[in-house]
């Protein structure tokens, strides 16, 4: 058996079902000459009621508010300044002259590397990084259950790898602090 | 607009309860929409040259947010198994546990379902349906035609219908 609300094509008087599904995610008032005909179509009529039904649903899910974490907003303008600060350079020596690299460049590339190896694991989560001379600090809200110390073991290793291409000798040493801790889906 | 250091510390201070709103029905994980508020600002203050004064900043916002939270999602997983969203995904990392309650049963499928959806069509979805936005507005954050966005939201609108049949 078809389903009125998502089957493709034309309905029987003609009309294309996406218009009433668009009717009802707008309001009558979008099309009120569809709204019309669909309110006295015996092909319209069941298809627009089952999708306002649906869509009801949806204007309540839109009404709910979503509260914000508590210092959220802090802790993007800790990570923005992290990468626009001024900073120090970390000074490689190369043949015939140095490379300096800049600390927000550092603490990009960390940051990548580190994102990149918790959505691989799951473990956790990034919520600040920071530099200063020769080090960079990785907060961390983990994952409730997760084990802490490998986790920070192969973070570290991850990010020193990641850095150490580009640093050589001076890749800098790589502290994890657990700021937070995240609780797993419930259900 | 000049976007100075000061000034874009405003935009964050303003902006982020908006940003936070649209990562987590994106992402559908509180978690995962806190990384993306943080790497779409960081996104947003490396590409301030990008923005022009006489665009919305809402919109350029919503763009920066969006891509970003698509950028986690395509690392991710590409679509999850509707069986494999937990029914409390959305409520599980929050403080405020009354506020959450408010979501409600009839709510959290709408977002559960949402969560399934092909990351591209959580989008536009989310930007209309649950954000308010206009079709003008929103196919300035995709930045295609109305006519494009039109096309595209059918799609999703039926799959989110679809979803929603499932979850009954």
């Amino acid at each position: 058996m078809t389903d009125p609300r998502t089957d493709p094509g034309a309905l029987p008087c003609g009309r294309d079902r996406a218009d009433l599904v668009a009717l009802a995610a707008d309001g009558h008032a979008a099309d009120p000459a569809l709204a019309e005909h669909a309110a006295a179509c015996p092909h319209c009529a069941p298809v627009l009621a089952a999708a306002e039904d649906d869509w009801a649903r949806v204007r309540a899910a839109a009404a709910v508010p979503l509260p914000t974490p508590p210092g959220l907003a802090e802790r993007a303008l800790a990570a923005v300044r992290a990468v626009r600060g001024a900073g120090g350079v970390v000074e490689v020596d190369q043949e015939g002259g140095a490379l300096r690299v800049s600390e927000r460049v550092v603490a990009l590339a960390a940051r990548a590397a580190a994102a990149e190896y918790l959505a691989d694991t799951g473990g956790g989560h990034l919520r600040s990084v920071t530099t200063g001379p020769g080090t960079v600090e990785l907060g961390l809200a983990v994952r409730f259950g997760t084990a802490i110390d490998p986790l920070a073991e192969r973070l570290r290793a991850h990010v020193l790898a990641s850095l150490a291409p580009h640093l050589g000798e001076r890749v800098p040493v790589v502290d994890v602090r657990v700021v937070d801790v995240t609780h797993p889906p419930s259900g | 607009m000049a976007l100075d250091p000061e000034a874009f510390d405003d935009l964050v201070r303003a902006h982020t309860d908006r940003m936070y709103r649209v990562a987590l029905r994106l992402c559908g994980d509180p978690a995962e929409a806190e990384d993306v508020v943080q790497d779409a600002w960081i996104a947003a203050w490396r590409g301030r040259a990008s923005f022009r004064g006489d665009a919305a900043v809402s919109t350029w916002l919503y763009r920066v947010v969006t891509n970003t939270a698509m950028a986690h999602l395509r690392r991710r997983r590409p679509t999850v198994a509707l069986d494999e969203v937990p029914a409390g995904r959305l409520t599980d990392a929050q403080p405020s546990p009354e506020a959450w309650a408010l979501l409600g049963e009839r709510a959290s499928a709408v977002h559960r379902a949402i969560a399934t959806l092909e990351p591209s069509q959580r989008v536009p979805l989310v930007l209309r349906e649950l954000e308010g936005l206009s079709y003008k507005e929103v196919a300035g954050v995709l930045q295609v035609s109305v006519s494009v966005l039109h096309k595209r939201l059918y799609r999703a609108r039926v799959a989110l219908l679809a979803k929603l049949e499932e979850l009954r």
